[in-house]
């Protein structure tokens, strides 16, 4: 339902479509039946939001309990908070139109730093006080989670519990526990110090942070009933865990517009740059039988001509082989699109590609990620040279033109001519294009690099690193440009500034909430978007606070420094990273999980079993 | 191979969606029916779905119409039970039968506009305002148009473009049902009217309603 007073200034806005819900396969409750309302809020737009994979199952996941209504809230774009504004329209959940601060928990996925001011703004828009310490009665909690949370540190002050990890079980564990809390007539306190109590669960305003006259941490103590360290929650077993029979079908377009079909968490390669290669260890795949079935049941559901097989690195999975014989027995016939994102150069088989030839033809992505077969040693990016080319050369015989290179430029240990080699390997592939015997007939080649800014983040190798500052890498993009001596390839590079402040906010600690919330207060939201981000805004946030944002993304830290995160665990030591850092530094590769184990640890989040070993 | 034309309804919160993602909503619908669509051929095969007029964002219909080619001999009563509960809420499937016109041969449309204004005063300054405008010899407006390939503004003359109207006044509302032209060529979309009313008579009601209820075909 769309509220009346939101109704009229619907056609004042861009796609109002946004706004309205009512999509097939939203989920409808009624209101008197049910005990917990909980409102799932995405920090950026519609679009953007419900193209998101955890989202979509955590809607399903809660809206299948009888005593729960999960709805959706994103945040609306800035011709709509206008309006909402100017005709005091408070923030609504997308399903009953009901304002957000009425419900019991509002609920925030953190996918990226850029999105921490829109997550001040919407609570702003919702009538919620936007510090944790402000809001005393139980209802409505603020919780928030994903992959940003693994340094919730920056936005601590704002939320009031942090699930770590995997939420499919601690969602229901804290919602039944608020259930048992909201009936007794508990207090906030009362309340989250049992939750804490809950694995997965951190409760940020439980820990006291000192620091040393240098700016660093000093000590970090919990109280009450917190654990010295929150640890993350696994799923254990991917068949047995729920998973969505039918998706939400936007009627309006988003980004990603089709059925997602997961095949495993977490990744066996340990790139050195990689967050996500980390934090979601253990690996974990789902059987290409159920994978199989999910998708038939998507598809029929929702309608959708395309499904995304949805991993860190899709042809590591196992079952990759058959998984795609299943699904092209009927996907063929039906007309529906099979794709394959996070494909590597070094495995992708001849048998792969003659599959992919068999379905609708998109483009090729590669990342190979640095230039030089140094600096990809020394990122752990196990791929070389001829199997970049390889691939390419596969690719062309199959009749592909377009090849895009995925590269980062601000990675340590980079010299000005490993960014050069990005140029070379790039006018190497188009030289293969050119010698290679079957190429398509009458057409020449585009090799698009996409070269991005390096980020160090929390929980890899690299965390301790300095990032390149943005003189630094505006340099570095300059070098690439030059060295490019064709016009078949094409470069696209990142705003300095905006990697600039995702670094700050990445590695930054609990006295960045000050300065959120005064640039918040200037005008700051949606930060990812390069038409709405105002960087001198955030430089006088930092100023005006009387701290040095340099200190978080441009030093380099000791390893017996105590870092922001500590004392939450996501499972891989930090000996092992320290290992890792080490191996960098002397451009040394550690073999694939499945090769040889390297003792990262992550394994005793799942009763000390990992599947690669299997 | 057979031509089916699906007429429907589009109400409440489906007024916020565009032409364009309509058009992909039903090719997913189709899908989810799973009625024997016949694909276009060539490299990029696709259910042929066409449809009628575009209707604008925020104007709702009780007379949409799309034509569906079909591969079977499934029957109309077939496919409205198919189609009917995978449709989102907002669009009703009216009927589905042979189609009766050409796409190509549109020539009007009627519209049920409905104006609600701050006061019974403003509603009636309004409708003596637009009473003596409408009857009224010329009545210009600007519109986008294009000269080739460029966009250029052009003055068009919104009376030529009116075939019928009626106006009635009630408390602060007033209708206006209208019937004007519609298809490839000339087309007039009654809020350009409404806009243009608007601006010479100097009130702006509170709301504005506006519901395609009729397509007419050459020789109608």
């Amino acid at each position: 339902m769309i509220p009346k007073e939101a109704e009229k200034v619907l056609l004042k806005v861009q796609k109002p479509g946004r706004y309205v819900g009512g999509e097939l396969n939203s989920v409808m409750k009624d209101k008197s039946r049910i005990s917990l309302r909980y409102a799932f809020c995405f920090p950026d737009t519609y679009e953007i939001g419900m193209s998101h994979l955890g989202m979509k199952i955590l809607y399903s996941c809660v809206n299948e309990r009888d005593d729960a209504w999960c709805e959706r809230v994103f945040a609306p774009w800035v011709d709509m908070e206008e309006q909402m504004r100017k005709n005091n329209i408070p923030l609504y959940a997308l399903e009953s139109g009901d304002p957000v601060k009425d419900f019991d928990m509002v609920g925030f996925t953190l996918q990226y730093e850029l999105s921490y001011s829109n997550m001040l703004n919407m609570l702003d828009l919702a009538g919620i006080p936007i510090y944790s310490c402000e809001r005393e009665s139980l209802t409505p909690l603020v919780v928030a989670g994903g992959p940003c949370v693994c340094n919730a540190e920056p936005i601590a002050d704002f939320v009031d519990i942090f699930m770590l990890g995997e939420g499919e079980e601690v969602t229901n564990d804290l919602l039944d526990l608020l259930k048992l809390h909201k009936q007794k007539g508990s207090s906030k306190h009362e309340f989250l110090c049992e939750a804490a109590k809950i694995p997965g669960i951190y409760v940020p305003s439980f820990y006291d942070v000192e620091y040393n006259d240098d700016n660093t941490i000093k000590s970090v103590n919990p109280k009450y009933t917190a654990p010295q360290k929150a640890v993350k929650r696994i799923i254990s077993d991917l068949d047995k865990v729920y998973y969505p029979e039918t998706f939400i079908v936007p009627s309006i377009e988003i980004v990603h517009d089709r059925v997602t079909a997961e095949i495993f968490r977490g990744c066996i390669r340990g790139c050195r740059f990689c967050q996500a290669g980390f934090i979601y260890r253990p690996i974990r795949e789902k059987s290409a039988d159920v994978v199989n079935e999910q998708s038939i049941s998507l598809c029929r559901t929702t309608g959708y001509d395309e499904i995304s097989l949805c991993s860190l690195s899709t042809s590591d999975y196992t079952e990759i082989e058959s998984l795609l014989d299943k699904m092209l027995d009927w996907s063929v016939e039906k007309k529906i699109n099979v794709s394959l994102p996070s494909l590597r150069v070094d495995n992708f088989s001849d048998e792969l590609m003659k599959k992919l030839t068999a379905v609708r033809r998109s483009g090729l992505t590669f990342a190979p990620e640095a230039g030089t077969q140094r600096l990809r040693d020394a990122i752990n990016k196990n791929v070389t040279e001829e199997e970049v080319l390889t691939t390419a050369n596969k690719a062309f015989s199959g009749g592909w033109t377009s090849v895009k290179l995925y590269f980062m430029i601000g990675l340590p240990t980079e010299t000005l001519d490993d960014v050069a080699g990005i140029a070379e390997l790039g006018q190497k592939v188009v030289n293969a294009f050119y010698s290679h015997p079957d190429k398509p007939k009458g057409k020449g080649v585009t090799v698009n690099i996409s070269a991005s800014s390096f980020v160090p983040k929390p929980f890899t190798p690299f965390q301790w690193e300095a990032q390149d500052t943005m003189e630094q890498l505006e340099e570095k993009q300059k070098h690439l440009l030059a060295s490019v001596k064709t016009k078949k390839i094409n470069v696209s590079t990142h705003f300095t500034p905006t990697s600039f402040l995702e670094g700050v906010f990445a590695r930054g600690d609990r006295r960045l909430s000050k300065v959120m919330e005064l640039a918040w207060k200037k005008g700051c939201r949606f930060d990812g978007w390069d038409d709405q981000f105002k960087f001198d805004l955030w430089m006088q946030a930092f100023d005006e606070c009387g701290i040095d944002p340099h200190f978080y993304a441009n030093r380099k830290r000791e390893f017996d420094e105590i870092l922001p995160w500590d004392h939450l665990d996501y499972g891989v030591s930090k000996k092992f990273l320290m290992r890792e850092n080490e191996k960098a530094h002397r451009s040394e590769t550690t073999p694939h999980c499945r090769l040889k184990c390297s003792g990262c640890g992550a394994n005793k989040l799942n009763g000390g079993v990992c599947h690669a070993m299997r | 191979m057979r031509c089916v034309r699906v007429h429907f309804t589009k109400t409440g919160r489906m007024i916020y969606v565009s032409h364009l993602d309509v058009n992909r909503m039903m090719t997913r619908a189709v899908r989810r029916a799973e009625l024997p669509m016949w694909y276009t051929e060539g490299f990029n095969p696709h259910p042929y779905i066409a449809f009628a007029l575009p209707l604008s964002l925020g104007q709702s219909s009780e007379c949409e119409f799309m034509d569906i080619k079909i591969e079977t001999d499934m029957t109309n009563e077939e496919i409205k039970k198919r189609l009917s509960p995978v449709m989102p809420e907002g669009v009703r499937i009216l009927s589905v039968g042979e189609p009766d016109g050409n796409i190509n041969e549109i020539t009007a449309a009627s519209y049920s506009v409905n104006l609600e204004f701050a006061s019974h005063e403003d509603a009636e300054r309004f409708y003596s305002g637009a009473i003596s405008a409408l009857d009224g010899d010329e009545l210009m407006a600007e519109k986008m148009g294009k000269k080739g390939h460029r966009k250029v503004l052009k003055q068009v003359n919104l009376i030529e473009q009116i075939y019928k109207k009626s106006l009635s006044l009630d408390g602060c509302c007033i209708n206006l049902e209208l019937t004007v032209a519609a298809g490839n060529t000339v087309n007039l979309n009654p809020a350009l009217l409404t806009e243009t009313l608007e601006k010479q008579i100097g009130i702006i009601p509170e709301s504005q309603r506006i519901t395609r209820t009729g397509i007419i075909f050459k020789g109608e």
